[in-house]
């Protein structure tokens, strides 16, 4: 016999404070259609796929560490890291393999620090990767001798390695493709494989987890390692597109991703990060960016609606909470 | 099952016995530190130790001190568990705003309380925005996160992203004066303190602020009105964040647009540094301003020893994870 | 006027100025207090005791206003007084002291004294002037001394009881209620907190005492109110009648639930146990269990049997003596490790360590299983779900759903997930803490009927229980366990409800074990 007793409020009611992400993201892109001609263009919306990739993947990433019950503060590190990597091995006459595959790899430095601090030395996930980030920007400094970034020439670079950055494919950017691809990565980790229910089940409940036999040391390096390693690809798809490594531009990700992922759990009912919400919450995003870029709006007023939108819409999600605050155990 | 906290709480009084050695050196580990490092420094140059230099060190600091003051205490009030706890993220975002607005209203003639005040009420606005949401609901992580992104918004669309420079007595006297060999701004840093320090201690507003982030029900069932004190302590932070704008805006001259991005990273190592100072390993004000002021040193006796400044963030970052590291082994998984 | 069962009432008693009367108290499907009535006087120590769900919280909790009665009337001075809210009832002069922490931990002695009251709101003061006033508030109050500068976080649990009762006392009560209060403490701690509610007394404050320390009981109580299933059982004065008359009236008829089959003997080697385990609370524990045979472990709370089971899962640590099946582990002995040597844990805390409230029920109850379930680490859902619908309709689980949050579900019914996720699992070794309750009678039965019937494949069953009931019926053999060490075994034969009772509560440690 079910003791639940939900305040009485209708079923559509209900539902769209479930999908309010969603239905934000419907309303925004309604709005650009009838605003811009050009917008919902087959083209546009290939821009706006390419636009959103690299969020995409850092939120992909972020989505991971926060159903752990953490945070990653240094997805910008283990994205310049990787794209250090990259650009520096054709810089100095490597092929393109080599380049792509240890820059993603590099990744694995990043997530092995943060494990290391937050499961040995038990210090908790927020301060740990600050102090990554930290010493991350102070490593890229010195490695680049004061901040420049590193240029290839496009006589020196192979055209492969270009075509990671700047390729198409059936009407997409590769890019596009990979972020899909991280995506889909993510989202069978966490919602089709047994380590992702473990990693789940610690986020909520650490206790219980550790009581019922999940092993709380090997998942938590795990999805620290996995977070970084997939940053760090998008760092080589970044280096790439640019052919170039410009140092600290990975933090541009981080608050965005952060958001998103926030804004994703307003989808699940029990308001974990879920992989779907957290492509709506990239899009969301991106497609606000990408409209009032198209409508003329100046980019000043793009903080605007970004942080009004994870306002009102965590706001919103605020009175669901109330009601499932039952399901929390403090 | 109350028992079952009874008894983790037994388990846990021994636990703490286990690191009373550590513990009963704690008071003195921050000054101990703090001491010993200026002792180091002193040695490598022969400048470091000369009014001048630790009077700059002072005016350095009082930025990012101000702004820190008022973190500390959104923590303090907040709860010092980062993901659901207390932090103001805005913080950046508000220095640079007020900065912003009140060269903005300078720059057009208007008077110098006027442009001041307009400067440091529409941060107070957004304090006050934050106090609303967090109390409404809204974890201050992402509260701030939002409020942070509107108000960046707000500096551009003032300042057309430009910088905008003044000319005026005021300012010019803020930045230049001294008296007794310190800037003006060290005063208003040190004011701040004081006044916030009385308050705090000096009432029993301090011992409340201290209940309320660390065990709010049982705050609330002594009677403490809870949301009032989590709502003042962004407006609180916003006024520093303000006052930080004024003193950054007098030191360049000019208000720069995002000019408070690179403080927060400082601000949040300050206000968690505190801790070292504290015989409870609380965030605490004392902690603060002497933190604030240890930031200012590092960054100092790098240039002294021509040291590149890259060092600065990567020793920042070791020094957090150590601190944190040594504190009472409490493991963040409950 | 108050019902009185088979003692007189001692004329001691002075006039009562509280009067509980025909208290009645019902929830969702069940009837929590079914016209209870009670009285109290100036200056009397009334004690109030019944076993695990008798009632007695909840008669608290509508004394001191968290609740509000059905039906029935509270009488204060003569006046009958609704309470709606805590304050209410703090208003009226009473205060309860709780077992769950009221204090901050981060604050000092002095600090918490007089934290949130009116008095210190706004005005300036010094740490020396509140530490001073401290020191005296509690010399006057309950001739103690403090370190006020002490932080709440670092003193021992008799220690934040006295600054509990100390801010109780600040308010000038008419009426303390200690729930639970020796759980924890010592007999040195226990006699000084007896000393005060004397001083209590003659102070003139009353003062309800809720204890399952029947001993103790006797000592501090004059008049002792027994509730059992809700309802007024009797009333005794315990200065005049012996133990063993309150010891009836708590239990009363026994009721037979369990099934009667003989004793089992176990098969094998033991599979667990604890070889001279000395914790905080535990003194030089020794114990085995083998396949085929249900082993129960009873004591007071605070009398080591809580921790048993974080013992011998690798949770708590040991400070001498060891676990058997620690030497046939591979890896550390942790959690991880003894549940994939096939034993099955099920913490008492349901809510916080036993099921995750906000996943379904199928995710639930294939928590543990991933190796047998999954293939390559990926979840095989057709697999998976008619697994853990095959154990749901066994345990008839309601809703027989697997998409429910487990959190929705009712006690019972949660219980019967975090049981059956082991059964999904197949587990030889199952260590049950406290197993029933807050759970329903008719799921209570389905999971006793499983119990047996794993017991007669084979499995080993450790049960940790305060129902005695329960450790009755279900228990081959039976521990029970006072102040850290076991001071009976009971044979599945000779097991008496008023036995366990007895040695549980150390009462016939006193009194010798021929007069029960």
């Amino acid at each position: 016999m079910m003791k639940a007793s939900f305040p009485k409020r209708s079923v559509i009611h209900e539902a769209s404070l479930r999908f309010i992400s969603v239905i934000g993201l419907f309303a925004i892109l309604l709005f650009f259609s009838f605003s811009s001609e050009v917008f919902f263009t087959g083209n546009n919306l290939s821009v706006i796929a390419t636009n959103c990739s690299l969020l995409l993947i850092v939120t992909s990433a972020m989505t991971l560490v926060i159903r752990s019950g953490g945070i990653d503060l240094s997805v910008g590190t283990a994205f310049d890291l990787g794209a250090l990597v990259a650009i520096s091995i054709i810089h100095n006459g490597g092929n393109t393999q080599n380049a792509i595959i240890l820059g993603i790899l590099s990744g694995v430095v990043i997530g092995l620090l943060n494990g290391f601090l937050i499961v040995y030395l038990k210090i908790s996930p927020f301060l740990a990767t600050l102090g990554t980030l930290y010493i991350g920007v102070s490593v890229q400094r010195i490695l680049t001798h004061g901040g420049d970034p590193i240029y290839l020439k496009p006589s020196d670079t192979p055209s492969l390695f270009v075509s990671f950055g700047r390729g198409q494919f059936l009407g997409l950017s590769i890019p596009a493709w990979i972020s899909l691809l991280l995506f889909a990565l993510v989202f069978v980790i966490l919602e089709r494989l047994t380590f992702g229910r473990e990693v789940t089940a610690f986020g909520m409940q650490p206790m219980a987890a550790f009581v019922g036999g999940i092993s709380v040391k090997a998942n938590l390096f795990r999805i620290y390692v996995l977070s970084s390693v997939i940053c760090a690809t998008a760092g080589v798809l970044l280096g790439a597109r640019l052919t170039a490594y410009v140092p600290l531009s990975g933090d541009y990700y981080l608050l965005d991703a952060i958001g998103a992922v926030f804004i994703g759990t307003t989808l699940s009912n029990t308001g974990r990060p879920s992989p779907m919400g957290s492509l709506i919450g990239a899009l969301i995003f991106t497609v606000l960016a990408n409209g009032m870029n198209l409508l003329g709006i100046s980019f000043y007023y793009q903080g605007l609606t970004r942080g009004l939108i994870i306002i009102v819409i965590l706001g919103l999600s605020v009175r669901r909470n109330r009601s499932m605050s039952k399901l929390l155990v403090k | 099952m109350s028992i079952k906290n009874r008894v983790a709480l037994m388990t846990k009084s021994s636990q703490n016995k286990e690191s009373i050695k550590l513990v009963r050196l704690a008071p003195y580990f921050g000054t101990l530190m703090f001491g010993g490092i200026l002792i180091l420094f002193s040695f490598t140059s022969p400048y470091f130790l000369t009014f001048g230099n630790l009077s700059n060190i002072l005016l350095q600091s009082s930025i990012v001190g101000v702004a820190s003051l008022g973190m500390v205490y959104v923590i303090i009030v907040g709860g010092d568990d980062v993901i659901q706890g207390g932090i103001d993220l805005s913080c950046a975002a508000f220095i640079g705003l007020t900065a912003t607005v009140t060269a903005f209203f300078l720059s057009r003639g208007h008077s110098l309380v006027i442009s001041v005040t307009l400067g440091i009420l529409i941060t107070v606005f957004g304090g006050i925005c934050n106090g609303i949401g967090v109390v409404y609901g809204i974890r201050p992580l992402l509260m701030t996160l939002g409020m942070g992104a509107v108000v960046t918004s707000a500096d551009l669309i003032f300042s057309n992203n430009r910088q905008i420079l003044i000319e005026n007595k005021f300012f010019e006297w803020l930045r230049d004066a001294t008296y007794y060999g310190l800037g003006i701004a060290v005063y208003i840093y040190l004011f701040t303190f004081l006044i916030l320090f009385s308050l705090f201690h000096g009432t029993s507003i301090g011992i409340r602020a201290y209940a309320v982030g660390g065990n709010s029900t049982a705050a609330l069932i002594s009677g403490i009105k809870t949301k009032k004190y989590i709502f003042n302590s962004y407006v609180v932070s916003a006024v520093c964040a303000s006052i930080s704008g004024i003193l950054i805006l007098a030191r360049l001259s000019s208000s720069t647009p995002r000019a408070g991005d690179i403080i927060l990273l400082d601000v949040i190592l300050a206000s968690f540094m505190s801790v070292i100072f504290s015989r409870r390993f609380m965030p605490n004000l004392a902690g603060v301003f002497v933190s604030a002021i240890f930031i200012a040193t590092l960054s100092n006796a790098f240039t002294l020893l021509n040291f590149p400044s890259y060092w600065t963030s990567g020793i920042k970052g070791v020094i957090i994870l150590v601190i944190v590291a040594t504190r009472s082994k409490r493991s963040w998984v409950k | 006027m108050v019902i009185s069962g088979l003692a007189k009432v001692s004329e001691e008693t002075p006039t009562p100025w509280l009067y509980m009367r025909e208290i009645t108290k019902t929830f969702p499907g069940s009837i929590a207090l079914d016209s209870v009535s009670f009285s109290l006087g100036k200056g009397e120590v009334h004690g109030l005791v019944g076993e695990n769900g008798a009632g007695k919280s909840t008669l608290i909790k509508i004394l001191s206003g968290l609740y509000r009665n059905d039906d029935g009337a509270i009488l204060i001075d003569g006046k009958e007084v609704t309470f709606s809210k805590p304050s209410d009832a703090e208003d009226a002069g009473i205060y309860v002291l709780h077992q769950e922490r009221q204090l901050v931990a981060r604050l000092t002695v002095a600090e918490s004294l007089f934290l949130g009251r009116n008095e210190s709101q706004g005005r300036l003061f010094s740490k020396k002037t509140l530490n001073a006033r401290s020191k005296k508030a509690f010399k006057e109050l309950l001739d103690l001394d403090f370190n006020p500068n002490s932080l709440v976080a670092d003193l021992k649990p008799a220690e934040q009881q006295m600054i509990q009762l100390a801010r109780v006392m600040l308010s000038d009560p008419r009426l303390v209620i200690f729930d639970e209060p020796t759980a924890p403490l010592n007999n040195f701690e226990a006699k000084k907190l007896f000393r005060i509610i004397e001083g209590l007394k003659s102070r003139g404050v009353s003062v309800i005492y809720i204890s399952h320390y029947l001993q103790e009981v006797q000592e501090v109580c004059g008049r002792v109110t027994v509730l059992r299933n809700g309802k007024n059982a009797g009333e005794m004065d315990v200065r005049v009648r012996p133990l063993n008359e309150l010891i009836y009236l708590m239990i009363g008829k026994d009721v037979e639930r369990f099934k009667d089959y003989p004793q089992r003997t176990p098969v094998g080697n033991p599979v667990l146990g604890m070889k001279d385990v000395w914790t905080e609370q535990i003194k030089g524990l020794s114990f085995s269990l083998s396949p085929g045979e249900i082993l129960g472990i009873t004591g007071l709370v605070g009398s080591g049997v809580d921790q048993i089971a974080e013992v011998l899962m690798g949770i708590q640590k040991i400070d001498r003596g060891s676990c058997f099946h620690s030497e046939n582990l591979s890896g550390g002995f942790n959690p991880k490790n003894i549940i994939n040597s096939g034993v099955a844990y099920i913490p008492a805390d349901r809510r916080s360590q036993g099921a995750i409230l906000a996943m379904t029920s199928r995710e639930n109850l294939a928590l543990v299983s991933g190796a047998r379930l999954g293939r390559f680490g990926f979840i095989r859902s057709l697999l998976e779900k008619s697994e853990t619908h095959k154990v749901l309709v066994k345990l008839d689980v309601q809703p027989q759903s697997l998409k429910h949050l487990v959190g929705l579900l009712s006690g019972g019914n949660q219980q019967k997930v975090v049981i059956g996720k082991w059964l999904v699992r197949g587990s030889n070794v199952i260590i049950m803490d406290q197993p029933t309750v807050g759970v329903d009678i008719s799921a209570k039965a389905e999971i006793y009927r499983i119990v047996e019937e794993l017991t007669q494949n084979g499995v080993a069953v450790l049960l940790l229980t305060q129902d005695l009931e329960e450790l009755k019926g279900l228990s081959d053999r039976a521990l029970v366990i006072y102040r850290g060490k076991v001071v009976k075994e009971f044979e599945r034969s000779t097991i008496t409800v008023e036995q366990v009772l007895a040695f549980s509560t150390g009462a016939s440690v006193s009194q010798g074990e021929g007069n029960i």
